[in-house]
């Protein structure tokens, strides 16, 4: 089977790392709750 | 207001908008007047998504809603960004390989034309009723503080966002919103910093945290699971993922924002910035309304924000009740100012002693909860005696301020960030509705071979039809109390079985278009009935309910019933 050869844009998506992008979203949104439990605990 | 103030006003919307009209004034296509130029980078992209997610009542409640209840609300957004990713990794390359201009016109590529229909339908009763109430909403508190009529506001807000709506199409919205979010930001920064330095000197920033912490108004995070209380961590997560993954992946207005990037990875930072920012961005302006809560501990409060409130409880039968409360309230807010002072300054000696440190903290919470108990009165006295008034006045409290204590020239900035706040999200509502009427509705059923120029006029005049429509809306919005509440149910009613049926486009390769169709029914029936039948639910558990008995009835079909399934292309 032939492989189509990639568009221009497919080759820039391909530029990124996206699963490591998305995966530090993931960390921030965790790092964010976690702030948010030092918070409520410092001050409750 | 003084004449800066308009002066500053005027000239901030204005500009703004001018501006959006001069830069798309070339647009002659009726595809590029719903596409766009298909050239945006991330940053308008993302600032283009953030404007239209946060509509006025954002920055006139959210300060008001942390002075009442605290910081809680924030995990409301908790679940956004996950639905980001999955929108952005999942749901954007369907749209974009598909080349499509509204989210509805891919049901159709996938199932058939129903599909579409229905999903343009339901998106347009939704979406073109709560435009009108993007309006009104600010509109009212505006016309209530400024002592303008409700009309000419209605009127100012509607007649400056349909003009370049209509005229410049989705790349005004993009260009403006840019324009728009950056000055809301600085607005809104410039409003912290102003009641941080309003604060007496012994107290700052920390001292309000402590006298907010020392009423519960610090609890950011809630880990009680409660199906019935809706800002807790697990219904944030839960119901906040499954509302901003229909809200992002399904709704056109937010769809036609993100497709107009330059390429899929610019679409991608483009949500991606608001994955990051939201919930830094929510917390500020909530942490905006803790730091005027310790302002008004210092500063009286009114006992009622409400101007409109105030001048007719002292005009009315019960005044001399009121002017009763109000003594008690001035009385008790003397002493809880005074309590504040000495429980902070025990708080940060050097020579802490926990004890006494934790009887003022106690005294200063029953002080507290003695000036909820006047409040409480307060409101049930203005139930009772004036029942057409509205009670609640936490919106009142941030715009209460701005026109109080900011000065001149800033009155105006702010007043104009909530005007702009409420025109951006407007805007991207109208050029959705004008969008998918034309295209999903007017060219798919009435006019497949329409020449460009006459989708562009089409294209117009639909935005304007629905411009004029919200305006409409949005003038007789006071007349019809119950009609806004029943709208606000309305969205988050339709919204589960919304995102059921695209996630059953997306995942079910084997499910055809009546499948669907039927699972979409069911899983709507399902959805009121729990409405109907008062069922003890968060309202944000209906996104869950609705999407996912739309996901296993649309599921079994096609696993027992073989001619349910989509004939093999």
């Amino acid at each position: 089977m032939t492989k189509h050869p990639e568009n221009e844009e497919q080759q820039a998506e391909r530029a990124y790392n996206w699963p490591v992008i998305y995966g530090g979203v993931v960390v921030l949104l965790v790092g964010y709750i976690a702030v948010g439990f030092v918070i409520t605990v410092w001050w409750t | 207001m003084n004449a800066i103030d308009w002066v500053v006003l005027a000239t901030t919307i204005l500009g703004i908008a001018g501006w959006g009209i001069y830069r798309t004034r070339q647009t002659k296509s009726g595809s590029d007047y719903v596409r766009g130029s298909k050239a945006l980078g991330w940053p308008t992209i993302g600032l283009s998504v953030m404007a239209t997610q946060a509509s006025a009542i954002t920055f006139l409640s959210v300060p008001g809603q942390a002075y009442d209840d605290g910081l809680r609300f924030v995990q409301f957004y908790f679940g956004m960004p996950l639905a980001v990713l999955v929108v952005s990794a999942v749901v954007l390359p369907f749209f974009a390989n598909q080349n499509v201009v509204t989210a509805y016109e891919y049901l159709e590529k996938r199932f058939d034309v129903r599909l579409r229909v229905v999903g343009a339908l339901l998106f347009l009763t939704q979406r073109g009723l709560a435009a009108g109430i993007t309006i009104y909403a600010p509109a009212i508190i505006l016309s209530s503080i400024l002592g303008l009529p409700l009309t000419y506001m209605n009127l100012f807000i509607g007649v400056v966002v349909i003009a370049y709506t209509v005229s410049g199409g989705t790349e005004a919205v993009s260009q403006t919103q840019k324009q728009q979010m950056i000055v809301i930001l600085l607005g809104m920064i410039i409003a912290g910093v102003i009641v941080a330095m309003k604060l007496p000197a012994d107290i700052g920033i920390s001292g309000a945290a402590t006298l907010a912490g020392a009423t519960d108004r610090m609890i950011v995070v809630d880990t009680e699971f409660d199906l019935n209380n809706r800002y807790n961590l697990w219904s944030g997560l839960m119901g906040g993922f499954f509302l901003a993954l229909s809200y992002f992946g399904t709704d056109q207005s937010q769809v036609q924002r993100y497709l107009s990037g330059k390429s899929i990875s610019e679409s991608r930072f483009g949500l991606l910035f608001n994955a990051v920012l939201k919930i830094p961005m929510q917390f500020g302006i909530l942490f905006v309304g803790i730091l005027l809560y310790a302002f008004h501990v210092f500063v009286p409060a009114p006992l009622h924000f409400n101007p409109t409130v105030e001048t007719a409880m002292e005009a009315s039968e019960v005044a001399g009740e009121w002017a009763d409360l109000q003594a008690q309230w001035d009385e008790a807010s003397a002493v809880r100012a005074q309590t504040a002072m000495e429980f902070v300054a025990a708080e940060n000696a050097d020579d802490r002693n926990v004890d006494y440190v934790y009887e003022l903290e106690s005294s200063y919470a029953e002080l507290q909860a003695r000036m909820d108990g006047i409040r409480s009165e307060a409101i049930a006295l203005i139930e009772q005696a004036e029942p057409t008034l509205e009670t609640k006045d936490t919106d009142y409290v941030f715009i209460g301020f701005v026109l109080n204590y900011m000065p001149v020239g800033l009155v105006g900035l702010l007043v104009a960030v909530i005007l702009m706040a409420a025109m951006s999200s407007t805007a991207s509502e109208l050029s959705a509705l004008g969008t998918t009427t034309s295209t999903d509705l007017y060219q798919r059923l009435f006019a497949s071979g329409a020449s460009e120029r006459r989708m562009l006029v089409a294209s117009k005049g639909f935005t304007m039809m629905w411009g004029v429509v919200a305006l409409l809306f949005a003038t007789w919005a006071s007349l019809l109390d119950n009609l806004i509440e029943a709208v606000n149910i309305l969205g988050s009613i339709f919204y589960g079985p919304i995102l059921g049926m695209f996630l059953v486009a997306f995942m079910m390769k084997r499910a055809g278009g009546t499948a669907t169709l039927i699972g979409a029914a069911v899983g709507q029936v399902t959805v009121l009935v729990l409405f109907f039948a008062e069922a003890p639910l968060g309202f944000l558990w209906y996104n869950v309910v609705g999407c996912l008995g739309v996901l296993a009835v649309t599921g079994l079909l096609v696993v027992v019933l073989p001619r349910m399934r989509m004939k093999a292309a």
